[in-house]
């Protein structure tokens, strides 16, 4: 019976995380309502239901009634967020009205964003920039599923507080804050209470440490340390306050507790870490339950040199906010390492971003209710000059007057599609298994990618040159007709192989479409250019186009098909700016996972 | 309306803050673009700036900037037709002009005013930011996601100084002489090069790497926030003392003067780089005056062009894919080889000018 036993633990064990998480998600709720405007707001990670609700509603009963809560509507463009004139009402009372912007209405309010990591840069750039002076609080409900998905980071900078609700069970929600932590009027003023310089230092090289240099992040640690000392009645920020604000700003906690007579010491860190680093077993997905209670107990009760352990462990590499920086709350933002496929813009399909006064091409339809908004302020001006024209003729007609300067037309954009040029060296003994498993590949991704439109082709070298074997196509089953018979052996002309999968790349990039090229190959070249058999001239102009490959700015996948890694291939790799990688026994699904992830924007 | 943060109590950043400065003795350079990590002061910067600056005076009333002197036609406050003018002089504090991501083309160029013709049918101009913010500063954060037609319009105005709108039966012209300054940060996109190339002067900055740095930015922000009156009152004086800087520049700025033997290497340099266009060099030019008066000189020297050379130059080198240096080395490269070769430049410049007086 040492599973019922086991799995009674690891119930225990989400328990109590779950209620420890709930806690510091009531706390940055407390803290939040005290600090209000000087805070910036919430970044608030959990999926919709009802532990997400139940903290939302905690939270807007925490602010108080007076205060004016609004929800920005998915997709809101900048005239929902400034206002803009009310046609209908001017017209009526004969004098400017304006419709209310969400902005001017939520001052010193509560804005709650939903969906905040679909949320286009432009709007969140709007909304940072309305924060400060309007003095309003954002609540950012961040539905991130992928760890590349987040909100905007304008935004996401300006946020002081940091909540992740996952992993908190529904039945952890009932519990409330201690009586002590909540504010039951002794409201004092928090920019009094004092914080010592050597607390402030340690704080700040421990959130530098962490990758957070922005003083923004700086300040709302600052004042969110002194909120907490507020909040527990103290006059002077004491350590644990500081630990609890790095915390709750930043995510940084220790992943493990440690009594605090066993403080990790710098020269041993592995062996008290190896458990919680070690991934889990290949075949059980599940970690054992000591691994799990060890990564899930609570940080200590923070004694009071916690802020000292936590240096500590930040200089050993053993604290959680490490590793969370990639998971929780990420410093900055990679850079895309594989392109979703670039924006394309004056498109004929996709979302609309904006209207304008010219058609994006010839045969665009306009859109009507921007058209009719165009001129509708006009109407009496043009009335009064059809009638002056007319010599006091009837003047009052009814019927809109429209004219060419008032048609407005959408404008739309979307990702442009990728298109995955596959260059396979077919030569040598190994080839015929290392096609197959390409063709697996690819007939795996056109499977899938359909339906972003994405596309694939095939260039495949062996003997004098190198041949386009699949043209791009994004058709499963000219690719199955194409693949069936597809040669190997001979000797490698890797140069032509990568000049016809450069030109491809190019053609493919001017029709649109953003290309990525995987090469496959177990080594250099051996032919040339001219299908002469010269290793040394062979080598220089493979050489040659592969610097091409880096200057046109190509995204490119090396992947090295040989039995053992090969310097050759590493080499290739450096001077294509490619990423490489080692696939031994490549099964055709790891290929394919590998390209798509390029495709679809994450790193490989 | 809050108190601006002092200008004078940014901790570092020394490079953003020379830009400005620069910028605001010198508007014909053409914008300031900032471009940075977040958190690292850049719109508390230009805030601070326009408030620091001395008041300009215009007449009241007139919702165009205009030069009391020189009133322009587009202004009905300040040439109003038969009407005497009875409009006082007024001081009011340098504009500063916030561009909203948002804002509409209407918006920033003016447009008609549709209130008016709603109601009495009568065609009149609402003027835009860009009116609003003649003789000032424009700031646009952000600038990297503003719509290209835009960015286009703004830079297009800040370099003529005016602003003409042809629109909707109205055609009118006014004055728009203003300092843009542009920032954003470079990982949420980039600005086209023909728009880099606008800009006069490029910094960039980084965040404070110095522990003590970082404690004095956020004790001061604090005792900013507790309270921005007592704040100000205590950095008066040093914001005097810039202020003074300034104008002693703007008055100075005309006298200076620079040799032929320094527009030369200054050109040199622009070749070496393989600078397009004269651009580069007129902003180089104009930049290293400007630097030169903000230091109280009268003429410019080599070390001016050194320490601006960055600055003016740095975004409008063509990009290298294959070179992984940033920019700002290859200028020092630039700068060094320059020097390197200078002890034979001037002894060969000196003996043409010779051979060419004596034949």
């Amino acid at each position: 019976m040492d599973d019922v036993g086991a799995s009674e633990r690891f119930q225990e064990a989400i328990e109590a995380s779950g209620a420890e998480r709930w806690h510091d998600a009531l706390l940055a709720a407390a803290v939040l309502s005290v600090g209000r405007g000087a805070l910036g707001g919430l970044w608030l990670t959990a999926r919709a239901g009802g532990v997400r609700d139940a903290f939302v509603d905690h939270l807007i009963a925490g602010f108080g009634n007076a205060v004016s809560t609004r929800r920005l509507p998915p997709g809101a463009g900048s005239d929902a967020l400034h206002g803009r004139l009310d046609l209908a009402a001017t017209a009526r009372t004969g004098r400017r009205v304006e419709e209310e912007g969400l902005l001017s209405a939520v001052t010193a309010g509560l804005m709650i964003v939903p969906m905040a990591e679909r949320l286009e840069p432009g709007t969140a750039a709007t909304l940072a920039e309305a924060m400060e002076p309007r003095r309003f609080v954002v609540l950012a409900l961040d539905e991130a599923a992928e760890a590349d998905e987040a909100p905007p980071c304008v935004l996401t900078d300006r946020l002081a507080l940091h909540v992740s609700l996952d992993g908190i069970p529904l039945s952890a929600t009932r519990a409330a804050l201690p009586a002590g932590l909540t504010m039951t009027g002794k409201q004092r003023d928090w920019h009094a209470v004092g914080l010592p310089n050597r607390l402030l230092e340690q704080m700040l090289s421990l959130a530098f440490a962490a990758g957070h240099g922005s003083a923004r992040a700086h300040l709302h640690l600052f004042a969110v340390a002194r909120i907490l000392a507020m909040l527990a009645g103290r006059r002077q920020v004491r350590p644990e306050d500081a630990v609890g604000a790095l915390r709750l700003c930043l995510g940084i906690r220790l992943l493990s507790a440690e009594p605090p007579s066993q403080t990790p010491s710098k020269s041993d860190p592995e062996a008290s870490q190896p458990p919680h680093k070690q991934p889990p077993g290949p075949s059980s997905g599940e970690p054992t339950p000591e691994e799990a209670e060890a990564a899930h107990t609570p940080p200590p009760p923070a004694p009071p040199d916690a802020l000292s352990r936590l240096e500590a462990a930040v200089s050993a590499g053993a604290i959680d906010g490490l590793s969370l920086l990639v998971s929780e709350r990420a410093a900055r933002q990679a850079k895309q390492a594989g392109k979703a496929g670039a924006e394309m813009r004056k498109a004929r399909r996709g979302r609309p971003y904006a209207t304008g006064t010219t058609p994006p091409f010839t045969d665009q339809r306009p859109d009507l209710l921007a058209t009719l908004r165009a001129a509708a302020p006009f109407q009496r001006l043009r009335r009064c000059a059809i009638a002056a024209s007319l010599a006091g003729g009837e003047g009052g007609q009814a019927t809109p007057q429209i004219r060419k300067e008032d048609f407005r037309y959408h404008r739309r954009r979307h990702a442009a599609p990728s298109t995955a040029i596959f260059v396979v060296d077919a030569s040598g003994s190994t080839a015929l298994d290392r096609l197959g498993e390409t063709k697996g590949a690819i007939e795996q991704l056109l499977a899938r990618c359909y339906v972003r439109r994405d596309e694939v082709a095939l260039i495949a070298f062996r003997a004098e040159g190198a041949d386009l074997l699949l043209p791009p196509t994004r058709s499963l089953v000219a690719a199955k007709r194409r693949l069936a018979a597809l040669p190997g052996g001979g000797p490698t002309p890797l140069a032509a192989g990568l000049k016809t999968g450069l030109e491809l790349a190019l053609s493919v990039r001017r029709r649109g479409h953003t290309p990525i090229v995987v090469v496959l190959t177990d080594g250099a070249g051996n032919v040339a250019l001219g299908g002469e058999a010269d290793r040394a001239l062979a080598a220089r102009q493979a050489d040659d186009i592969a610097r091409r490959y880096r200057a046109e700015g190509l995204k490119t996948i090396c992947v090295d098909i040989a039995r053992r890694p090969r310097p050759a291939v590493a080499a290739l790799a450096e001077e294509l700016g490619a990423d490489l990688h080692v696939l031994r026994a490549a099964a055709a699904s790891g290929l394919s996972g590998l390209v798509e992830t390029a495709m679809t924007g994450g790193r490989p | 309306m809050l108190k601006p943060f002092p200008f004078s109590a940014i901790v570092g950043q020394e490079d953003m803050k020379k830009a400005l400065l620069m910028a605001a003795v010198e508007p014909l350079l053409g914008g300031v673009l900032i471009f940075g990590d977040r958190g690292t002061g850049k719109s508390t910067a230009v805030r601070a700036l326009a408030a620091l600056l001395p008041a300009i005076e215009t007449r009241e009333g007139c919702r165009y900037n205009c030069l009391p002197d020189t009133p322009q036609g587009a202004c009905p406050a300040c040439s109003a037709p038969g009407a005497s003018r009875t409009s006082a002089v007024v001081q009011k504090p340098a504009p500063m002009v916030d561009l909203p991501l948002g804002a509409t083309e209407d918006r920033v160029c003016g447009a008609l005013d549709i209130e008016t013709a709603l109601i009495s049918g009568e065609k009149r101009f609402e003027p835009g930011l860009l009116a609003a913010a003649n003789r000032g500063f424009l700031y646009v954060d952000e600038v990297n996601l503003l719509e290209d037609h835009l960015v286009d319009l703004l830079l297009d105005a800040a370099a003529s100084g005016v602003n003409v709108v042809e629109r909707e039966g109205i055609s009118i012209r006014h004055a728009a002489r203003f300092v843009l300054v542009g920032s954003g940060n470079p990982e949420e996109g980039d600005l086209r090069p023909q728009l880099l190339d606008r800009f006069g002067l490029a910094v960039d900055i980084r965040t404070l790497d110095n522990l003590q740095q970082r404690i004095d930015v956020i004790r001061r922000r604090d005792a900013y926030e507790t309270d921005p009156e007592a704040f100000a009152l205590s950095w008066a004086r040093k914001e005097a003392a810039v202020r003074k800087r300034v104008v002693t520049a703007r008055a100075l700025l005309r006298a200076v003067t620079i040799s032929d033997m320094i527009l030369s290497r200054l050109s040199q340099l622009c070749m070496r780089l393989g600078i397009d266009g004269m651009r580069g060099e007129l902003t180089l030019m104009r930049a290293a005056r400007a630097a030169a008066a903000l230091e109280g000189r009268e003429s410019v020297t080599w070390a001016d062009i050194e320490a601006i050379a960055p600055m003016v130059l740095c975004h409008r080198l063509r990009r290298d894919p294959l070179d992984d240096a940033g920019s700002a080395p290859r200028i020092e490269r630039a700068l060094a080889a320059l020097d390197a070769s200078q002890n034979k430049v001037p002894a060969q410049t000196v003996n043409a000018a010779k051979a060419y007086a004596h034949g």
